[in-house]
């Protein structure tokens, strides 16, 4: 068996790593650190705010606590953080650390928060869930009356090009509404003000329970969206806003539409061929869902094989799946490279984890440039890639 | 090298058994060692006169120093020592002593090793003495009374296990007379039951208690007294068992059914 996503670890470092002036301490053993680090460090090899207790033979015996304390005491000294995030482990769950008591001895001007994220007691949805749950508590404020303010929640710190998307989200938004908190792509503070906004939109359904426990809890409206790809993707944005807000997009809508067949006009022709090929896509809840919507309804083609994640228990079972389809395509992340070499078809990295591609140019999936960027990746896998480069000519 | 393991439910007598045999065996002329494989490490108390340093105490300090001394007779004590009750995890620990024992060789050139070990297999670290060839007979302690002996059928599951796979047996069953109400019968019907024998009797008595408040043996405080010559026999017995068995465990109710 073979996991389509992380473990429970993985999703709360997805939800808080993100968070840029907040620090994660995993209670953990050193292999955690690393292989969480291995997801996002090649987005930004400087960006380097985790660290770990490192539990070793003695911390099991005789309990990790004090290492816990140490490190705890560590990490504020080093890197000053305006929130430490404290990330259990598989071994320190399963010790019984009493780490929500350790955690409790720090009261000082930085928040210490404690996340449970044993990686045997879920996957990274639970994980993200988990780490949304610790920081409701320190949520607060009110949503500002008459204001047009929205909040992205859903995404991961470490999601592919996940700045790019964001600066060209808030690029649609334009100046008629204020992006107010990316969980997680944020600093802290506008995380703990994030109830000052509107409204709630909700990419993927990981960040759900918060979004209905901030609705309770601050009377924030939320709105599940898809991931924006594609005109179709930000027509959904710009309906999902118009329904709570005072708003109206129609304009902006019309000049992307124009901007992105402007650009598409260049390579009209290899668009063409693009029409009904076979595609494979695995993805992420609503990344997965924006990315077969663009394709089928914008680029014409054939989506033969699909899996969200969250509804797959074995990778394999994708695999298996896409063996047996026709797919000349592959959208999804770094653990479907192995199967895109296998059936001798391009990779187009989209979803988390990303780990063996850079993004250096600042170039989005998002909005006009980003359907252009996507464009720019089909093609020229398509054309790089020998068995289907003779599709583009026909 | 006869590599012993006693268990048993909690309190029912082990490091008390376990330090008398070491105590009667080293009489008879043997090298004897008692390793203690109880977090509590109070298992060579009465033997050493004292509580020694644990392995994992050393360990953790990774200071190398000593974890073996010399006790009544010069039966070799050890203690595994374990975490501060409700932290860490002990079973892990008993894993670490263990290998750790081993790579230090401490036992080598012994005529006898008693392995004491916590009142339960409650984890995999708990049946590290009956893994790996670390012990080749086990003895259950018990009473006649039902909570022991559904611990002892519970032991005897632990030991099937890894008799399938291993080289270790159980030997025999120590029937702990200090029970309010002591049926012998229920003893052995459980014992032939499982598939061995009650090797010896151990019967009540108070001296006990007075010897171990004075950190002996009751074979060091009262050597005439006896129920010395209770544990002087069973100690033969054990040295001259040749009978060991794959123990075939009851199911709950049996065990109910046994003990009414």
């Amino acid at each position: 068996m073979r996991t389509p996503r992380g473990c429970k670890l993985f999703g709360a470092q997805q939800a808080l790593g993100g968070i840029r002036d907040g620090i994660i301490l995993f209670h953990s053993v050193i292999g955690c650190n690393f292989g969480s680090m291995s997801f996002h460090v090649p987005a930004d090899m400087r960006d380097i705010r985790q660290t770990c207790t490192v539990i070793n033979d003695s911390d099991i015996i005789f309990s990790g606590e004090d290492s816990l304390r140490k490190a705890i005491h560590n990490a504020l000294d080093l890197f000053h953080p305006s929130v430490l995030f404290v990330v259990s482990g598989c071994v320190s769950e399963i010790i019984g650390d009493d780490i929500a008591t350790v955690v409790s001895e720090f009261s000082g001007s930085v928040p210490v928060i404690y996340v449970e994220a044993a990686g045997f007691r879920g996957d990274s949805k639970s994980g993200y869930e988990a780490a949304c749950w610790a920081l409701l508590p320190y949520l607060q404020g009110n949503p500002v009356e008459g204001g047009n303010a929205v909040n992205l929640l859903g995404l991961g710190g470490d999601d592919y090009r996940i700045q790019e998307d964001v600066a060209a989200f808030q690029r649609l938004l334009g100046e008629q509404v204020a992006l107010h908190t990316v969980l997680s792509h944020c600093s802290w503070e506008e995380m703990r003000t994030a109830p000052q906004a509107n409204l709630n939109l909700v990419l993927n359904e990981q960040a759900l329970p918060l979004a209905k426990a901030m609705q309770e809890r601050f009377g924030i409206p939320y709105e599940p969206i898809s991931y924006p790809y594609g005109v179709t993707g930000v027509k959904e944005v710009y309906s999902a806003l118009g329904r709570h807000l005072e708003v109206e997009y129609q304009t902006e809508c019309q000049e992307i539409e124009r901007s992105a067949a402007e650009g598409a006009s260049k390579v009209y022709p290899y668009l063409q061929a693009l029409y009904g090929m076979p595609a494979a896509v695995i993805g992420s809840g609503g990344r997965a869902d924006g990315m077969r919507r663009f394709l089928e309804q914008e680029l014409g083609m054939e989506v033969v094989c699909f899996c969200r994640r969250e509804e797959l228990r074995d990778l394999e079972d994708f695999f298996m799946l896409a063996r047996q389809s026709e797919a000349a395509l592959l959208f999804g992340s770094s653990f479907e490279l192995e199967l895109a070499e296998e059936l001798g078809i391009p990779l187009i990295r989209y979803d988390y984890p990303v780990f063996d591609e850079i993004s250096l140019t600042g170039n989005p999936f998002v909005g006009a440039v980003g359907i252009l960027s996507l464009l720019e990746s089909i093609l020229n896998s398509v054309m790089q890639t020998p068995s289907l480069k003779g599709a583009l000519y026909q | 090298m006869k590599k012993i393991c006693v268990y048993g439910k909690g309190g029912i007598g082990k490091s008390t058994t376990v330090s008398n045999l070491a105590a009667a065996m080293a009489e008879s002329g043997l090298k004897v060692a008692v390793v203690g494989c109880d977090p509590k490490s109070d298992s060579t108390r009465n033997l050493a006169g004292r509580r020694i340093p644990t392995v994992l105490d050393i360990l953790r300090e990774d200071s190398g120093g000593q974890v073996a001394f010399l006790g009544y007779r010069d039966i070799l004590c050890i203690e595994a020592g374990g975490p501060e009750p409700g932290t860490g995890c002990a079973g892990r620990g008993i894993i670490a002593a263990m290998q750790e024992i081993r790579s230090r060789q401490l036992l080598d050139h012994r005529d006898v090793v008693l392995y004491d070990v916590l009142g339960d297999v409650v984890c995999g670290g708990f049946s590290m003495p009956l893994r790996e060839g670390i012990a080749d007979d086990v003895y259950l302690v018990t009473t006649s009374d039902f909570m022991a002996i559904y611990a002892a059928n519970n032991i005897c599951r632990g030991i099937r296990k890894y008799a399938q796979s291993g080289s270790v047996r159980l030997a025999g069953i120590i029937h702990n007379g200090r029970s309010s109400v002591d049926n012998p019968l229920t003893v052995a019907a459980f014992a032939s039951c499982v598939g061995s024998n009650v090797i010896g009797y151990i019967p009540m008595t108070s001296a006990i208690g007075q010897a171990e408040l004075s950190r002996k043996t009751l074979l060091e405080a009262e050597p005439e007294h006896p129920v010395s010559g209770h544990f002087r026999t069973l100690a033969k017995a054990i040295l001259e068992n040749s009978h060991s068995c794959i123990p075939t465990p009851l199911s709950d109710e049996e065990v109910e059914s046994l003990c009414r």
